[in-house]
């Protein structure tokens, strides 16, 4: 988790930044007061025009060098100096006067242009980034399969491209007090919910932080509950749920350097969702919606179930699987809580490491993690066969759950449930299930209940929620969006 | 961050509930699947003779089953004093069984059912069972390894086929502790060296009183109430051997209604109506054209089940068993008051019982 730093830090920091911008003394000219800025930039590029007296100062890599070369260097070379004051009216050269804001357009990749005292500003950002390619996290089967990059804009342009309306408004808010990372606020004007713009608006702006890296560290700066073990933001890397989202009336943000995009308002069940349920036919969405809450239920509780039931409840098993579970188990030495805990935490080593090897190594660790657990465990007679099933059963099951910080949740979710279980049995289990139940219902995501529709319920959201209705069925846009425009269809 | 220090908080006090947790960790347990009662004569240590059979899990990983026995004055002194016998924690939470010698339940059986009422572990699995002879030999009988698995399925199994009665100690439990009503339970024995369901055993309040045939319990259970699916196999004497009718019914029902002159209970009428087909017809030659006539097979099966009818009832007078239930009607067609003047020992022997039976032949099989 990161900590905010302390108000008087910031507050120091601040000043000084500012202290930077305006100290030099008046009688430096602004050329040399950003030279003086950006001493000790080696990487920093300064091309003089000695006969036109022009300066140009500016990032070779955050460039697009094409343009660069063409619509900056080639009419400066071209130019005489009775030329020059009339190509400089052009619009593309934007004259400022604040030291602050030429060095933050240097930065930003635009290309400082110094005539005797005026300063101009021309935009032909551009450098290095990766092509728009399929979402690794987020696999589509059907429906589209491009998804977002680190950059802010191409982002931005993928979801312009679907929402094409100008009722879609981006405000433009920059977070980080080191990286100045830009975050961009979507919302359909007359769908969102202006509170809800505002709210977020400003608690973007309450950031104070060196640096924001990635949405799902900004998603944690401006949560509800902080302290939550459940994410309140979705996000999602898929233009399409984008779109889909800001059109349902939800608020967008963008953070530049991200391909991972937040949805809000999220609600619980919204991580159960994938694109793949609305592209294919009502029927087959439903049953692949309904086997994923069952795939909830089995990863957060089907352990736990083991160990209560061995350790507390024979009662309750019949006899013939009784006697399999007793012949299983006949041979290990532990208790079924300390069982479960060292086959559950063998299998998190597994993903753990699988999931940060590079992939010809990652597949040796499926191998050994697959002899292990499969049949040397058995035979060595540390754990018995039923729990193998049993947290293997758990551990696919945690996978069908789309989102892998909800996932990830729900999995640390189970240690407690499994801990508890192994202590008090179901009554444990139960006592785990009500703490989950009420601390689930207690979260809010922008102030919107984050258990809805089912708590508070709300029939009308029913259509998307379990089930995914046929399109002629949904006809309302989600309760918790708060839209002002609550009808998303023509009422036939 | 208040939220969170609930929380904290709250899962900490589960810890302190932690002493109180009774782990029974299933590798560890004896589970008993059948308990047998018989009477123990001439001991100082006890009164009945329980014996009780549980798999224990070899080192191979193979099941085995142990048989052991004890003598105790009561149900719970009898487990603790098999447990002293065994490595293994011996439970009762699988029982699914308890057997009793007609000997030991003509004693009455009370004590045990009210045991066996108060355990949380035992659920409404639990049958009642009685013995012909020996309860333990019944153990010995068994070929399979798993004992009580066996007697479980093959009573459940009978019961399906509504030839033996309910199976559900709760019921024989509230059947006993009711004035109107004497419970029933299924009857095993043994026959050449192999276990057998022999009928129904009889009961006045918690005493083992007599026992039913099978034809006899079917009968019994007919003119209860509800049957949904079984058969009869119906003998008629004939000049030469018998006519055997075999008569399936899918549907029985039975109306018992009270005839009453003012407060004077004159007679109670049992009515039953059956439907059902005629698979088996050893009176006919079975070819197509000569037809069986409906009404005559009709009148046959009515009058054979009237007569066994009347024979059933008079079984049941003679052992004042009412496992009719006949004393519940006459209950429930007076006032409190009135029935607390003729409730009596012999009020069932008293009253005339009339059984009519209605039967409907649906079909005859394929045949036609």
């Amino acid at each position: 988790m990161i900590r905010r730093k302390p108000k008087k830090l910031i507050k120091k920091l601040k000043e000084l930044n500012d202290q930077q911008h305006s100290e030099p003394s008046l009688e430096l000219s602004l050329y040399e007061q950003v030279v003086n800025e950006l001493e000790g930039c080696s990487d920093r590029e300064d091309i003089h025009f000695p006969e036109l007296q022009v300066n140009l100062i500016y990032f070779n890599h955050l460039v697009d060098k094409d343009r660069f070369q063409s619509e900056i260097l080639d009419p400066f070379y071209h130019v005489t100096k009775e030329e020059l004051s009339s190509l400089l009216k052009r619009s593309f050269y934007k004259p400022v006067a604040d030291l602050k804001e030429v060095i933050d357009g240097i930065l930003d990749g635009e290309t400082a242009i110094f005539d005797k005292e005026r300063v101009f500003l021309a935009n032909v950002a551009g450098g290095e980034k990766r092509n728009i390619q399929p979402s690794e996290t987020e696999t589509a089967i059907t429906g589209p399969h491009e998804g977002f990059i680190e950059s802010g804009e191409t982002n931005l342009s993928m979801i312009r491209r679907r929402v094409r309306t100008s009722r879609l408004k981006v405000n433009k808010l920059p977070v980080g007090e080191v990286t100045k990372t830009n975050a961009f606020l979507l919302y359909v004007k007359g769908i969102a919910n202006d509170e809800l713009v505002t709210e977020l608006t400003h608690r973007i702006e309450k950031i104070e932080i060196d640096a924001v890296y990635d949405a799902h560290m900004l998603s944690q700066l401006i949560e509800d509950q902080p302290h939550s073990l459940f994410p309140q933001f979705i996000t999602r890397e898929r233009p399409d749920s984008i779109a889909a989202g800001l059109v349902e009336g939800k608020i967008i943000i963008i953070l530049e350097g991200s391909p991972a995009i937040i949805i809000a308002p999220s609600s619980f069940f919204d991580f159960f969702e994938t694109g793949d349920d609305y592209y294919q036919r009502w029927l087959t969405g439903t049953a692949t919606r309904l086997l994923r809450f069952g795939a909830f239920i089995i990863t957060i509780a089907f352990t736990a179930l083991y160990v209560s039931v061995t350790t507390f409840h024979y009662e309750m098993i019949p006899e013939s699987l009784l006697t399999t579970l007793a012949v299983s188990r006949s041979k290990v030495p532990f208790n079924p809580i300390y069982e479960a805990f060292l086959m559950e935490m063998t299998i998190e080593f597994l993903r753990e490491a699988g999931a940060r090897l590079p992939t010809k190594v990652g597949q040796t660790i499926g191998i050994v993690g697959g002899i292990v657990i499969g049949q040397a465990a058995v035979q060595a007679g540390i754990t018995s066969n039923v729990l193998i099933i049993v947290v293997a059963i758990s551990a696919i099951a945690s996978f069908v759950v789309p989102s892998y910080v909800m996932s990830a949740s729900i999995r640390l979710g189970r240690f407690g449930l499994i801990l508890l279980a192994g202590l008090l049995g179901n009554l444990g289990i139960m006592i785990g299930i009500t703490i989950l139940v009420i601390h689930l219902s207690s979260l809010t995501s922008v102030g919107a209940p984050y258990m809805s529709p089912l708590s508070p319920f709300f029939p009308k959201d029913w259509k998307d929620f379990l089930l995914r209705a046929p399109y002629k069925m949904m006809k309302t846009r989600p309760t918790m969006a708060r839209s002002s425009n609550k009808s998303k269809q023509r009422n036939d | 961050m208040r939220n969170l220090k609930r929380l904290v908080i709250v899962f900490s006090l589960v810890f302190l509930l932690v002493g109180c947790n009774d782990q029974k960790i299933i590798e560890t347990l004896g589970l008993m699947s059948v308990m047998c009662f018989d009477k123990a004569t001439d001991s100082v240590e006890g009164n009945m003779l329980v014996t009780s059979t549980f798999p224990s899990i070899t080192e191979e990983s193979n099941r085995k089953e142990t048989t052991i026995d004890t003598i105790a004055f009561s149900k719970k002194d009898a487990e603790r004093k098999l447990a002293a016998k065994t490595e293994q924690e011996i439970v009762n939470g699988q029982i699914r069984s308890l057997i009793f010698s007609e000997d030991f339940a003509a004693d009455g059986i009370n004590q045990i059912i009210h045991s066996v009422e108060r355990d949380q572990e035992i659920g409404s699995q639990v049958k009642v069972v009685i013995s012909e002879g020996e309860a333990s030999a019944i153990l010995e009988a068994i070929p399979t390894e798993s004992t009580g698995n066996y007697v479980d399925k093959m009573l459940r199994k009978e019961s399906d086929q509504f030839n033996i009665p309910y199976l559900d100690i709760h019921y024989f439990s509230r059947d006993m502790h009711d004035d109107g009503i004497e419970p029933v339970a299924p009857l095993v024995g043994i026959e050449d060296g192999e276990v057998v369901v022999k009928g129904a055993a009889l009961f006045r309040d918690d005493r083992y009183v007599g026992k039913l045939t099978i034809q006899e319990s079917k009968l019994l259970l007919l003119m209860r109430g509800k049957v949904k699916k079984s058969d009869l196999v119906i003998k008629i004497p004939q000049e030469t051997g018998y006519r055997t009718l075999y008569f399936t019914y899918n549907h029985s029902k039975a109306e018992t209604k009270v005839k009453k002159k003012g407060t004077e209970i004159e007679q109670v009428d049992i009515h039953v109506s059956m439907v059902g087909s005629l698979l088996e017809d050893t009176g006919t030659k079975m070819n197509g054209n000569s037809s069986t006539d409906n009404n005559e097979v009709q009148k046959l099966i009515d009058g054979y089940l009237s007569n066994e009818a009347v024979r059933l009832i008079e079984i049941l007078k003679e052992k004042k068993a009412d496992s009719l239930g006949i004393k519940g009607y006459v209950r429930n067609s007076l006032t409190y008051q009135e029935w607390k003047k003729i409730k009596e020992e012999d009020l069932f022997q008293k009253i005339p019982i009339n059984v009519t039976f209605s039967v409907i032949l649906q079909n005859k099989g394929m045949l036609e």
